[in-house]
């Protein structure tokens, strides 16, 4: 498609029918996302003051699930109801690190999937960078993850056991989890605005999805179930995230290395096809 | 004096879809091509779709207030809308030179939950303003909104409508736009607020921003725009002065949605618009003469009936040359003010005649608050304006008007 090389003055912006191709594309988005770093994190700050400030819980609840959670899972496995292979680590302990790196990932999915869907007329009356939404939305992911983290911390305590150095590493071996997950949630939150029907789809999938990640069962070593840690893209940093809490080593770093690969290949992809798309769908929200 | 543009409209057209799964069904095909560069059918209709702006020209320079009137539904909002980047256009180009304001939903994006205080930061960054920027005009944001400190520490839940347009409105003042998109906003504040927007929006304009405003109050559009845009069905039919593109408009060739006289409507509502029943213009002896010297001061006596105190509006004044029908100046009286110093139903106030030498004619409308149209007319008998003593008329800037109206009502 001819794209009409017209060069604009400077301070002058722009609107043709087509958007920047190539090049150009990712120099945009680059720069537009640097420039609304300050945004991003105002939006990020309004989601964080205004989520829990009509309840008595608080932040009660970014822990109350997971509690659960752990709660349901030990007693079904003292009871010998729902057993699973001999863990290293005490069971509660194993499940709760799990339900926490599985969390960062499934709650940050859900929440940016609705992330344009619930702008209301932000999108519709104010020009910004809707990827800003996105990303803030995940951002309360983080926050959960933070206060997550002081509940293992009492774990640890509370069972006597002793953390590796290497737990320090845990938030940046993580990052690419971040990745993968914003870049599913770029493509969901912009269907989702397209057709309602993905908001209801992403917590249903990621129902199926949990059970199909080692997150209340060690990930076996044969068979055919040991597969999903080079089919399930999550599965390594469940996995990873123990080890580096507790081991101080990785047991599986080609299947994280792979990981680490979808999740940055992931991102990109999610986040260009976002930026392509949005004009054109965002007028349909 | 050399204009400069700042908006630039080239062959923008605009096509929506009615169908909301139709309009699905295009946008995920759009997309998937937009994905892998293959080309988009852009320049037809596909069935169901409808041309909301179909091939729009204009330019718009620095300084100039462009009004842009048309039913509902005529493509204005669209438009401003593609000015400000939120739709794309499918054809055509639009350049755009200044940082882009627009005052087209204040306060979008208002959390009800967070304070005024918190939403003035957030809405700030969401209009492109940066944190420093913020907390140096944090007070004289404030200060536009004219909200209290109770009130900016309260939850905007709580604001009425009103107080969150002030504050919506304060907020994107402040975004120092050198084009400033207007649709209308103005419409929701008091007449006081209403009064602080009108000379924040001329300011702009005398520092040299460019506005489009869109609105359905018509006498506004007289008020603050020296040029106009009429559309329909999506095309732009009439620029030109502003005068006459209200006039055309109004004169009701626009078919069933032109004005006409809102007299019965609002009789049909319990109690009657007011009435203009004389206008006179007279010099200082009293006399209704014909000549008045440039830059003189002519006394206006206007006598009322109907008098509602209950009535929401305000009183236009007007002052056309009789050959061009332009509308040369124009001011205006919030009705609570004439009701207070007319109570018997004459009016009088000092009116000072600067404009250039020509023959004039005075007129006086009643406008209601919401009404789409004037309630009711007066017209003074014509005068000359000749050359005096005082010397040329003072025209500011030397572009925006041919003549200036000073109006002071006396008690005030």
């Amino acid at each position: 498609m001819p794209h009409i090389a017209d060069p604009a003055l400077p301070g002058e912006v722009i609107y043709t029918p087509e958007g920047r191709p190539g090049i150009g594309a990712l120099r945009e988005m680059v720069s537009e996302l640097w420039d609304s770093r300050e945004l991003t994190w105002r939006l990020f700050l309004r989601d964080y003051s205004v989520r829990y400030r009509q309840t008595f819980l608080g932040y009660v609840w970014a822990v109350l699930p997971v509690v659960l959670t752990v709660g349901t899972f030990t007693w079904l496995n003292r009871m010998r109801v729902l057993p699973v292979a001999e863990t290293e680590l005490p069971y509660p302990v194993f499940v709760l690190l799990g339900t926490t790196v599985w969390q960062l990932f499934a709650g940050g999915l859900t929440a940016a999937t609705q992330s344009l869907v619930g702008a209301g007329s932000l999108i519709s009356k104010v020009k910004f960078p809707r990827e800003v939404l996105v990303v803030s939305a995940f951002g309360q992911s983080l926050v959960d993850f933070a206060v997550r983290a002081v509940l293992v911390a009492a774990f640890f305590a509370a069972f006597g056991i002793a953390p590796a150095w290497t737990i320090l590493a845990v938030p940046l071996a993580l990052l690419p989890l971040c990745g993968l997950c914003l870049g599913i949630s770029f493509f969901t939150a912009l269907a989702n605005g397209l057709v309602r029907d993905v908001g209801q789809m992403v917590p249903v999938v990621l129902t199926f999805w949990m059970f199909l990640t080692p997150v209340v069962y060690p990930l076996p070593s044969s068979g055919p179930a040991a597969m999903l840690r080079f089919v399930n893209p999550v599965a390594p940093f469940v996995v990873a995230a123990r080890d580096l809490s507790t081991r101080g080593y990785l047991s599986e770093p080609v299947s994280y290395a792979a990981a680490c690969g979808i999740g940055m290949v992931v991102f990109l992809l999610g986040w260009w096809g976002f930026h392509t798309v949005e004009p054109r769908l965002a007028e349909r929200i | 004096m050399s204009r400069e543009v700042a908006v630039h409209v080239e062959g923008v057209s605009k096509k929506f879809c009615r169908q909301l799964r139709q309009s699905v069904v295009y946008a995920a095909a759009d997309s998937a091509r937009e994905l892998l560069s293959l080309p988009i059918p852009r320049q037809r209709l596909r069935s169901g779709e409808f041309w909301a702006v179909r091939d729009a020209e204009f330019e718009l320079y620095r300084g100039e207030c462009l009004g842009l009137i048309g039913a509902n539904g005529a493509g204005k909002s669209t438009v401003l809308k593609m000015l400000n980047g939120i739709l794309r256009p499918d054809t055509g180009r639009i350049r755009l030179r200044g940082r882009v304001g627009a005052l087209i939903e204040v306060g979008a994006g208002f959390h009800p939950m967070l304070t005024g205080r918190e939403n003035v930061y957030v809405n700030g960054a969401i209009l492109g303003m940066s944190q420093r920027e913020l907390e140096k005009k944090f007070d004289s944001i404030v200060g536009f909104s004219g909200l209290s400190q109770e009130a900016l520490d309260a939850p905007v839940k709580t604001y009425s409508s009103g107080m969150h347009v002030r504050l919506g409105f304060a907020v994107a003042a402040h975004s120092d736009p050198q084009i400033l998109l207007v649709d209308e906003v103005l419409s929701v504040g008091d007449l006081e607020f209403v009064g602080r927007c009108r000379r924040y929006i001329s300011q702009l304009l005398a520092g040299g921003a460019a506005i489009i405003f869109v609105t359905h109050r018509l006498h506004e559009v007289e008020l603050m725009c020296e040029r106009a845009m009429l559309m329909r069905d999506g095309e732009i039919v009439m620029q030109g002065p502003a005068r006459s593109v209200v006039d055309t408009y109004r004169a009701g060739d626009e078919g069933a949605d032109g004005a006409r006289p809102l007299n019965a409507t609002w009789g049909v509502e319990g109690g009657t618009a007011p009435h203009i029943k004389r206008l006179r213009v007279l010099d200082a002896s009293g006399a209704e003469p014909e000549t008045f010297e440039v830059g003189s001061w002519a006394l206006l006596e206007i006598e009322l009936e109907r008098l509602g105190p209950d009535f929401e509006g305000e009183l236009f004044f007007g002052l056309s040359c009789v050959d061009r029908r332009l509308v040369t100046a124009a001011a205006a009286v919030p009705w609570g003010t004439v009701a207070r110093l007319a109570p018997q139903g004459t009016l009088r106030c000092r009116i000072r005649l600067m404009a250039i030498p020509d023959e004039y004619q005075l007129y006086v409308r009643v406008h209601g608050d919401r009404e789409f149209d004037y309630l009711d007319q007066a017209t003074s008998r014509s005068f000359q304006i000749v050359p005096g003593g005082k010397g040329a008329p003072y025209l500011p800037g030397g572009t925006r008007a041919e003549a200036l109206l000073e109006l002071h009502v006396d008690g005030e």
